[in-house]
């Protein structure tokens, strides 16, 4: 008798039968559903992540611009002063 | 409301704001009453991490009172914010989750049911491509299937699968960015009307709230009205202009027993409408529903250059056989065929010119088209109203000046009377003045007609009453002005339009109405001029004299004055033939010729609804400023569609070579071709006008 096709026939029998009906029971369903929503959260986490991540790379953009704006500033003085 | 500082600079402030994740709605409302907080540019609120951008022009002090004494409470949220915020919610989860599934199937799956799960995705794309070559047509899906099937086919399934993934990735941001621009467009084609006359029970008119309307009560409109509500017609008979609604420019008609939509222009005629739904928001999805169905925004977002992509598909083809031909190599055979221009170009375009309407949009022009944008970078001359265009839409009465022993005030009240159902901006002016000198008045008219760009006409207990121009008063009326007082007559000041009131063959008395010139004007037309306008028109149907003073103050190269709508429209016919391509500004029902003949019509929002029907770009703002925001953006669009073709051509011409020679394997020059996709379409989403440079 060849006992990895039985056991593996058997595999198929019982996940067939009992092992369905329990992967798609009620209370399976329930166990999905909180790891869906809790996938989700993981989304927003993640998304909310990205987002605060772009608002600090435009915090850093208007800082770096204000500072060439000041900078620009002091030049354009220094070469009213050099001339007065 | 309690509030936390997270970064401060000159200009810009970042607050956090309560809690994280804010409620439907609470985003939008908090956006809105910053953005009235006087000095504030822009405020953009991020209701995933419950953050203020606010760019400001002053100090940071009152705007951080506002906020200490802001309460989400107080304000009532607006549907359309929520429903476009969910929108791009939507979006960042479904891009989320296509790159989350295929990090996972790389890391948990095991190869032979990855290479399954592979096959299965694999089907759908094959599938399309088979209709499409059933249908003859040699076109992208044709390419795309071939790619993914021969990957497939060949054993290459990490190959299929990184193609379908770049795939997947662009057909979410091209569906984002669709839905994006029908829904701001039905936003800005929402209605905005907030009275609406009804016909009481003891059969006076009277004006109330729209809110106010119960089903069942009989509403009037009349000429040019838009109609507020769905109703059917109880009395009367018009035509209706239902462009909006349905798509089609050819008026239809209303006899009494015709349903009617709300917010669809009555063109001629007044009709009496029993409401059938109140106001809601069912307008808004119809709306949508329009627009998606008559693919208005597809059919103009098509310029040549996509045209030119699908017929680049059998030179790829061509291209692949051959290149199989010499090297007998079908890996580098499918480096060429996986590196196509078409599905590049036709992505990445379309995406310019939508987020360029939307960013029309930001600067509250509304754009119902894409190749309205073409059109005016490549416009030479501008047609301008006078009225209401080049001068305020609110002109004030300065004077009226009596004739024949009437009141002053008894002629402007009789005149308001007539005046009151037009929404022109003298007769707003002359009802206006009424208003202020508190002078009420009851219906006392019969039938009023109005007769375009000449007056009103109307009996008054029995006797003809006319309001209007000098041409339509004294040549078409035959009114004289009396022999003793010709003398006042002649001294009534120039530099006033004027509004002749007639009662029985008799003149009443001549209401002088000042209309201002735009204090911008002169500058935008000068800016137009430096952009590339060689002509700027001025056109009116105002007396020589107006338009005269008008036109030097402006400084535009023509005008014309005294013109009926036909000899604008004709004008224009005129430019075309020599070639030029013209855009018109106007904003009343006697432009509405003139602008459908223009290749690009504006109209200014204040003006007549009729206008902003039949216009194709709506201008909101105040300022005239915003057309050389407008002609703006449409000559960068046009640089960047030039710059993005001609990058996806060298580009992708380039990496042909090297998968064809064989100094890049077909996998890599596949993956750099779709990521250089996609990242000229990200490219292509972003503003073509910098913040900063708004303000020359």
């Amino acid at each position: 008798m060849n006992w990895t096709k039985t056991r593996f026939l058997a595999y198929g029998f019982l996940l067939g039968s009992a092992g369905l009906k329990m992967l798609t029971s009620k209370d399976a369903k329930k166990v999905y559903t909180k790891v869906t929503a809790a996938g989700m959260r993981c989304a927003d986490e993640t998304l909310r992540i990205a987002e605060e991540l772009r608002e600090n790379v435009e915090d850093i953009a208007s800082d770096a611009r204000q500072i060439n704006e000041e900078r620009r500033q002091e030049e354009a003085e220094k070469i009213l002063e050099d001339a007065a | 409301m309690k509030c936390v500082i997270q970064h401060m600079s000159e200009g810009r402030l970042r607050v956090h704001v309560g809690q994280t994740f804010m409620m439907p709605g609470q985003a939008g409302i908090l956006e809105k009453y910053l953005m009235e907080i006087p000095g504030v540019r822009n405020v953009r609120v991020s209701e995933r991490t419950g953050n203020a951008m606010i760019t400001h022009r002053t100090d940071s002090e009152n705007i951080l009172h506002a906020l200490s004494v802001f309460h989400y409470e107080d304000y009532e949220a607006d549907e359309a914010d929520i429903s476009s915020r969910r929108l791009t919610r939507d979006f960042e989860e479904q891009i989320f989750w296509h790159c989350a599934g295929r990090v996972f199937k790389r890391l948990f799956l095991p190869l032979p049911v990855r290479n399954a799960v592979t096959v299965v995705n694999a089907v759908p794309y094959i599938w399309k491509g088979l209709k499409t070559l059933a249908k003859g047509k040699i076109e992208v899906p044709v390419l795309d299937a071939t790619t993914i099937g021969v990957s497939a086919a060949t054993g290459d399934f990490s190959t299929a699968s990184s193609i379908m993934f770049l795939l997947g990735l662009s057909e979410i941001l091209e569906d984002y960015t669709h839905r994006k621009s029908v829904d701001d467009l039905a936003r800005s084609m929402a209605l905005n009307i907030d009275r609406v006359w009804i016909m009481s029970a003891s059969g006076e008119q009277i004006l109330i709230n729209v809110n106010e309307v119960h089903e069942g009560d009989i509403m009037i409109v009349h000429t040019s009205n838009t109609i507020p509500l769905d109703g059917v017609v109880a009395a009367g008979e018009m035509t209706v202009n239902q462009s909006s609604m349905t798509g089609e420019s050819i008026p239809s008609v209303k006899e009494p027993g015709s349903l009617v939509y709300a917010g669809t222009v009555v063109e001629e005629g007044e009709c009496q409408v029993r409401v059938t739904s109140t106001a809601g928001s069912g307008r808004y999805d119809r709306i949508v529903r329009m627009i998606e169905e008559s693919e208005k925004l597809k059919s103009e977002t098509e310029t040549k250059a996509i045209h030119l992509a699908d017929r680049l598909v059998p030179y790829s083809f061509a291209g692949t056989i051959v290149t199989y031909l010499l090297t007998r190599n079908t890996a580098r055979a499918l480096a060429v065929l996986m590196v196509d221009y078409s599905c590049a170009l036709k992505l990445s375009i379309p995406i310019s010119v939508l987020s360029a309407m939307r960013e029309c949009a930001r600067h509250r022009i509304s754009v119902k088209g894409g190749q309205f944008l073409e059109n005016i970078a490549a416009a030479e001359t501008v047609v301008f109203d006078k009225t209401g265009t080049l001068t305020y839409s609110r002109p004030t009465v300065a004077m009226v000046v009596p004739f024949n022993k009437n009141d002053e005030n008894e002629a402007l009240r009789l005149a308001a009377c007539l005046e009151e159902h037009y929404p022109h901006s003298m007769a707003n002016a002359v009802v206006a003045e009424a208003e202020r000198r508190g002078l009420m008045h009851e219906e006392r008219h019969t039938k009023v007609e109005y007769i375009v760009a000449h007056g009103i006409a109307s009996t008054i207990d029995g006797k003809k009453a006319v309001i209007g121009s000098w041409h339509f008063v004294f040549e078409d009326e035959g009114v004289k002005v009396p022999a003793r007082e010709k003398k006042k007559f002649e001294q009534i000041p120039d530099g006033y339009s004027h509004l002749y009131l007639a009662v029985g063959g008799k003149l009443a008395a001549v209401i002088c109405i000042e209309d201002p010139i735009r204090p911008e004007a002169p500058s935008v037309i000068e800016k137009l001029r430096t952009r590339g306008i060689g002509k700027t028109v001025m056109m009116t149907g105002d007396s020589a004299r107006t338009a005269a003073s008008v036109a030097a103050l402006t400084g535009v190269d023509h005008w014309q004055a005294e013109v009926l709508p036909e000899d604008k429209a004709a004008f224009i016919k005129s430019e075309h033939e020599q070639g030029r391509k013209v855009v018109m500004l106007g904003d009343g029902i006697n432009d509405s010729p003139a602008l459908s003949e223009a290749d690009c019509g504006i109209a200014v929002s204040d003006g007549a609804a009729i206008a902003r029907e039949i216009a194709d770009v709506t201008i909101a703002d105040e300022n005239l400023n915003a057309l050389v925001v407008l002609k703006d953006i449409s000559d960068r669009l046009d640089q960047r569609i030039h710059r993005n073709y001609r990058f996806i051509m060298t580009f992708n011409t380039a990496l042909i070579i090297s998968g064809a020679i064989g100094i890049l394997p077909a996998a890599t020059a596949a993956w750099l071709h779709n990521l250089s996709t996609l990242a000229v379409s990200m490219h292509s989403m972003t503003d073509v006008l910098g913040e900063n440079e708004m303000q020359s």
